[in-house]
């Protein structure tokens, strides 16, 4: 498995390396520019975020893009490894670039809170608002969104492929339509009162005023029926994609 | 002896159109065999069903006794009609990918031929010419000491010299305890270095013979009979 994300990353190094420069160099600019110009911190922030969400959105795309690739690939299909490892290495890919980006947004804020004399930086305030369980709770649940997502996309891919040409595009794009729409409606219907959404019990407090706050709490928050109706949509998904690599796409 | 491929009644379908029908044929150790037919006889098809690559609708295929997976990609080395390497690759990338995930890959071996073929390892792939690619790929493919080799289209769309090159290389550093399998229908060129042939007619096995066995009965070269038989 390690050495196919060695080859994996590889393929990418180029176009991965230029974009983290591109994106530290737009950064730098952002803060720079921003400081001696006086700017509102928040809209510095604001602009730091989106940069970097645009950023983790092109690892995503990376990530699509290199099973894609692997899928056409006579020099991956010929492996004699698990087809397994085909899904397992882009996913492992993205994990690890966003764990740099997150590194990157992490020195970013330290700097963002030394630039504009704040007395703590936007992580650290975050840390001692979370306890260890939610925050490590926060991670788990991205992960596994991205996880989630990424699998449907990639079922999908593999989907597309069954048929030649424009028809075969079309194909995908409506599983993976119903794939998004069904899932959670399904999850509606079987485990969902009113105060639920998604994976997490979400309690709406409702005052005067009408503001409305939401709290949720550690892994006993957590809609386990709904995570393992998930996970199980994730193994018929991970199965699914291996059948058709196996059995259905031609090259 | 335990034939190196054994297929057993194999088809194959796309959608409604039949690319296979119930071939059989058995492949021994020691045998340059030619699989020859016009195209979209089939030829591919069992190529890649042999490697792995697409599974059959029906029957069976067997490489040393094992049904296709990991273990008979383990000892199949294929060289399809599409390049084997990846776009940003040098060839010595190349060459490393083979090493890092094929065992029974040759380094002493692969060096060889990237020499005989007049391949330099610093060379960016896409910058390599049609036939340069073609003799990369035979040479990524036979440096592997595996117990099948299937080349499909080896010499297709490559230059005189080229072929000359490559069919050289073929006979030369293939090893004698394996079986080589080569597609074309660029018959003429290569019917010196054939043991055996395998007519493919429209996804249908239409004769295996023997290149002597034809000469002596037929009194016929390969190409006359070939253009006999897809006249």
């Amino acid at each position: 498995m390690l050495k196919l994300l060695k080859y994996d990353w590889k393929r990418n190094a180029t176009m991965s390396l230029a974009g983290l420069i591109i994106l530290l160099v737009a950064q730098i600019v952002n803060l720079t520019v921003g400081w001696r110009n006086g700017w509102n911190e928040q809209f510095v922030i604001v602009i730091a975020c989106l940069l970097f969400f645009f950023s983790g959105f092109l690892v995503f795309l990376m990530a699509c893009q290199t099973f894609g690739a692997n899928l056409k690939a006579y020099s991956r299909r010929l492996l004699p490894l698990p087809t397994i490892y085909t899904i397992a290495s882009p996913l492992v890919l993205m994990f690890g670039l966003s764990l740099v980006l997150f590194l990157v947004f992490a020195a970013f804020d330290a700097v963002f809170a030394a630039m504009y004399d704040k007395e703590a930086s936007f992580l650290s305030l975050l840390a001692e608002q979370l306890t260890f369980g939610e925050a490590a709770l926060a991670i788990a649940l991205a992960i596994w969104g991205s996880l989630f997502t990424s699998l449907v996309i990639f079922f999908s891919m593999a989907f597309s492929r069954i048929v030649e040409g424009k028809g075969g595009t079309f194909l995908g794009i409506i599983v993976c339509i119903l794939i998004f729409v069904t899932v959670p409606w399904v999850e509606d219907i079987l485990f969902s009162p009113e105060q639920i959404y998604g994976l997490i019990r979400l309690s709406p407090l409702e005052s005067g005023n009408g503001s409305m706050t939401l709290t949720f709490g550690s892994a006993n928050s957590l809609e386990w029926l709904t995570l393992a109706f998930e996970a199980g949509v994730l193994i018929c998904l991970i199965y699914g994609t291996i059948f058709l690599i196996e059995r259905r796409i031609k090259l | 002896m335990e034939p190196i491929l054994e297929m057993k009644s194999v088809g194959k379908r796309f959608g409604s159109k039949s690319a296979l029908e119930g071939v059989s044929f058995k492949a021994g150790a020691g045998r340059i065999i030619g699989l020859l037919g016009s195209n979209g006889s089939g030829k591919s098809t069992i190529m890649k069903i042999a490697s792995g690559i697409i599974h059959p609708t029906s029957g069976e295929a067997r490489i040393c006794g094992e049904p296709i997976g990991l273990q008979s990609k383990a000892m199949t080395s294929f060289m399809p009609d599409k390049p084997l390497t990846e776009p940003w690759m040098r060839v010595r990338d190349a060459v490393a990918f083979y090493r890092d995930f094929y065992a029974d890959f040759d380094s002493v071996k692969a060096q060889e031929m990237l020499s005989f073929m007049g391949l330099s390892e610093r060379e960016k792939i896409t910058s390599l010419s049609k036939g340069m690619n073609e003799r990369l790929q035979l040479s990524l493919a036979l440096s592997r000491n595996a117990k099948l080799y299937l080349l499909d289209e080896p010499i297709g769309g490559v230059d005189p010299v080229a072929r000359e090159k490559i069919l050289d290389a073929i006979v030369q550093y293939y090893s004698e305890d394996s079986c080589l399998i080569i597609s074309t229908h660029l018959v003429t060129d290569i019917e010196r270095i054939f043991d055996e042939v395998i007519f493919i007619k429209n996804g249908q096995l239409a004769m295996h013979e023997e290149v002597d066995h034809i000469r002596m009965t037929h009194g016929k070269s390969v190409v006359d009979l070939f253009k006999e038989v897809y006249a």
